[in-house]
């Protein structure tokens, strides 16, 4: 969520540390800062805020308690009374709670004469300044109130609300056309507020716009409720409404935090339009919160941690948390607020302990040594086995996508048309990376290409693991591209004690064969150690980048005289070929004569364009000028 | 022609048999499971429950029910919906329903998660876990072993650090930082075992403690090498794959 940095400095009297200071703050002991953005004269924190801690967190105060507890600074106190009011109607709304499991709390209010129109400055500036857009004074501090404390709240329109507001699963079919105007079709597992005519509100997720607050409105019903977490999160999933109000439910909110929500909600609508006269709340709320109590013992704790930290500052962290603790013999009964629903089994106490303690003072530590070495996995080993078997027959080790166009196994929701199914075999992304690689022959100065992957597919057989290995030569004369690959399965087999065969599919993209490995190693001997396979090598190769433009592939032959080096030839087509050169490669010399002829192979390749025929041809002409002007050179 | 140059093997197998070797060394062996997982191993053993919001830090590929299913699903599998895992932690469920205390596993394996592609997500990549199920395992443990395997990976000077986080299936939960050339970079996500994982899969969590963590094998391999693109590490071009 976006915090404003004026705003949590309204939480404390003394100066809040710089905001950059302030994001080092909760990083190392509450939740991460995303970053900090500039807002006017504000700083903009992006607090995120992950699923255990949104209960209480996604809020300003929730920040600001943070910042409290890691920084030690105190937060101001707040005078409670300030938000009372006094009533001056005897009208409330009537509510029904239809499903009571689903919404814990309702309170609700009735407000008359009550004047819609701008937000004051400062409102608007505060919802503004983290991305909100001010809407009308009503709506703004009902919004306020939430990103201020997290708890969401709703104003309806009283004069559209027909008879009492009732909470219930909306009918199969019914209708509602939301605030931002989409119509949505409910069905039984949507929870609705409605009122004699129908839904006025996806209980949780969005209000309605039948009884949306105008300009024209004057008398309002207040809702500051509770609803279950998981309810709100199969609703806004499934219509595909995720707002700020639907993220805090489910959080898992506290019903406590209902009433309080109601009545600063109430003060600043007071506050905002002074006409507006108040009923009494009408609070439903059969089954009270409890307050969770966690026994857990310091021992525990440091134990956990691996920290000697004393009972003290156990305590004292504790209690700047705002949890409760009071001492029982040899343990601690700590009772967190009730916002902290996230607090409940003695290992999260240990985590609120460790990130204030700070886990930086927590000195590292190695498990105890084993005797003698772990157990070798079979199969890990012999597919590694098979790896070294396949490199060091020229094979280079390929891992492609598993999601493939074709197969056995669908996904319900692929990224794309041609990644539906899970691949059934390794060889047609084999085939296809083979002719891929062919094409960049040159460039990789092979006459040939050898592949080969190791992975699991998926077909009739369920999850086998596979490998396949292709071949495809460059070089016209070749035909061994079966041969070759019948070596190799020979060869496996011999490594493995066990006749292996392949049917191996041959065709002018090369040579390819797959086998099920998955049965392979069941009577091969179990290994002792990974020693023989060579893991400790290790390898700081850097990456060199390649250009993604195409190559061009040009052949030199030259005459020159006896006891030339060819380092002379290189020099000259270095020389004026330049940064294009990518690769030369001597395909031929013989001596005739008192000459020597040099052939090379040129790949010539730009790093930022496609290289045209006339910059190439120039290129090629310049070599052979400069070669040609030497003294008994000549070009072929 | 004569004999040919030795092939490479892909970057990613490399870095896991690196970390394999580093671990091996701690005690650690390895352990495998399947790609294709059922909900239960992926999500609910895990304390991932149904309509938690915990589920959207992982988007999911759910298979579609098979029209044909040859092979007869046990009990517990017709119940669980199939889906590739989106992390290499169900392993630690299926370890340890078949071992006993102490465990100290790494499972290395390619993960799917169903996210838009680009230069650093794919919606396929390698995670190494780790587990460590004994009595009496603490932060300092934790600490202590990912110091280890990070400065026998990256280098003796390399300085670790611990952000609170949160996972489903760790409490306390930490974000690791890796300091590399000058920069801190976040590398792995670890914690101490939640009790309801272990028992889950049928260990006593008064008797039992553990730390388990994850990390991207792919951002490993990013970071070390200097490839800018994670996708180059799967469209089998040996442009890249011949370097190393």
């Amino acid at each position: 969520m976006l915090a404003s940095y004026k705003w949590l400095q309204t939480y404390f009297d003394e100066k809040l540390p710089e905001a950059e200071k302030l994001a080092d703050i909760l990083n190392f002991h509450a939740f991460e800062i995303d970053g900090i953005k500039g807002w006017d004269t504000d700083d903009i924190l992006d607090v995120k805020v992950l699923a255990d801690r949104a209960c209480y967190a996604l809020s300003h105060r929730g920040i600001a308690g943070e910042i409290s507890a890691a920084s030690g600074l105190k937060l101001k106190e707040v005078n409670y009374t300030i938000y009372r009011i006094v009533e001056k109607l005897r009208k409330f709304p009537e509510i029904e709670i239809k499903k009571p499991a689903l919404c814990a709390r309702y309170t609700g209010r009735r407000v008359e004469n009550v004047k819609i129109g701008k937000s004051p400055a400062w409102l608007v500036e505060r919802l503004e300044s983290i991305g909100e857009r001010s809407i009308n004074n009503i709506v703004d501090v009902a919004n306020f109130v939430m990103f201020d404390i997290g708890q969401p709240l709703h104003a309806f329109d009283a004069d559209e609300i027909k008879g009492a507001i009732q909470v219930r699963p909306a009918k199969n079919g019914e209708k509602m056309t939301t605030l931002d105007n989409r119509e949505a079709t409910l069905d039984p597992s949507v929870l609705v507020i409605a009122d004699d005519e129908g839904p006025i509100a996806i209980a949780g997720v969005k209000g309605g716009k039948r009884a949306e607050v105008t300009n024209a409105t004057k008398s309002l019903i207040l809702e500051s409720a509770n609803f279950d977490r998981s309810a709100v999160r199969v609703t806004s999933t499934a219509l595909m409404l995720k707002t700020g109000a639907s993220r805090l439910f489910e959080a898992g909110l506290s019903p406590q935090l209902a009433e309080e929500a109601m009545n600063r909600f109430s003060a600043l609508i007071a506050e905002l339009s002074p006409s507006a006269k108040f009923g009494p709340i009408n609070d439903v709320y059969k089954h009270k919160q409890k307050p969770t109590k966690i026994e857990i013992s310091p021992e525990f704790i440091k134990d956990k941690l691996g920290a000697d930290i004393s009972e003290e500052k156990i305590i004292e962290i504790l209690s700047k948390l705002n949890i409760g603790v009071v001492k029982k013999g040899e343990t601690l009964i700590a009772t967190p607020p009730f916002i902290r629903t996230d607090l409940n089994i003695t290992e999260d106490i240990v985590e609120e302990v460790g990130r204030i303690y700070g886990y930086e003072n927590v000195t590292p530590k190695l498990p105890p040594a084993i005797r003698g070495n772990p157990i070798v996995d079979k199969n890990y080993y012999y597919v590694e086995k098979i790896k070294n078997i396949l490199t060091e027959q020229g094979f280079s080790e390929v891992l492609l996508y598993t999601l493939a166009s074709k197969g056995h196994l669908e996904v319900a929701k692929p990224l794309a048309d041609d990644k539906r199914f899970l691949r059934e075999n390794l060889s047609s992304g084999v085939s296809e990376c083979l002719q891929r690689n062919a094409n960049n022959a040159p460039l990789l100065g092979l006459s040939e290409i050898r592949i080969f992957e190791v992975g699991k597919v998926f077909g009739v057989r369920g999850e086998r693991i596979h490998v396949c290995i292709g071949r495809q030569t460059l070089v016209k004369k070749d035909r061994r591209n079966e041969d070759i690959l019948s070596e190799i399965i020979n060869l496996l087999g011999s490594a493995f004690d066990t006749p292996i065969a392949s049917k191996i599919s041959s065709g002018p993209g090369g040579a390819i064969a797959e086998l099920d490995i998955t049965d392979l190693f069941d009577t091969a001997r179990s290994p002792k150690t990974y020693d023989e396979l060579g893991f400790d090598k290790k390898s700081d190769v850097k990456f060199k980048l390649f250009s993604q433009y195409p190559f061009a592939l040009r052949d030199i032959a030259v005459w020159t005289p006896k006891g030339t080096d060819k380092k002379a030839v290189l020099d000259i087509i270095q020389k004026e070929s330049g940064e294009w050169l990518v690769r030369t490669d001597l395909f031929d010399s013989f001596e005739k004569d008192d000459k020597i002829s040099y052939a090379y192979h040129l790949v010539l390749q730009s790093m930022t364009k496609t290289l045209t025929e006339t910059e190439i041809n120039e290129v090629m002409d310049r070599i052979t000028k400069e070669m040609n002007g030497r003294g008994g050179w000549q070009v072929r | 022609m004569g004999a040919v140059n030795s092939g490479k093997l892909h970057p990613i197998t490399q870095t896991v048999r690196e970390a394999v070797a580093i671990f091996n060394k701690l005690g650690f062996e390895v352990a495998e499971g399947p790609e294709l997982e059922t909900e239960h191993y992926n999500f609910d053993a895990l304390n991932i429950p149904a309509n938690h919001p915990a589920r959207d830090m992982q988007d999911t590929f759910w298979l579609k029910p098979p029209t044909t299913n040859k092979q007869q699903p046990t009990t517990r599998e017709k119940k669980d919906r199939l889906l590739l895992r989106t992390h290499t932690s169900p392993v630690q469920i299926r370890y340890m329903e078949k071992h006993n205390p102490p465990i100290r596993i790494i499972a290395p394996g390619k993960v799917f998660r169903n996210e838009a592609t680009d230069a650093t997500h794919e919606a396929q990549f390698f995670q190494l876990e780790a587990l460590y199920v004994d009595k009496n395992v603490s932060i300092a443990h934790l600490k202590g072993t990912i110091e280890t395997f990070a400065r026998e990976f990256f280098g003796e000077q390399t300085e670790i650090r611990f952000r609170p986080s949160f996972f489903p299936f760790t409490e306390p939960s930490v974000e690791v930082d890796v300091k590399f050339n000058g920069k801190w970079l976040e590398m792995i996500g670890a914690g101490l075992v939640h009790p309801n994982v272990l028992k889950a899969a049928g260990h006593d969590p008064k008797k039992y403690q553990g730390f388990a963590f994850g990390m991207g094998i792919d951002r490993l391999v990013l970071v070390k090498t200097g490839i800018t693109d994670i996708r180059m590490l799967y469209n089998g071009d040996l442009r890249v794959i011949n370097q190393f």
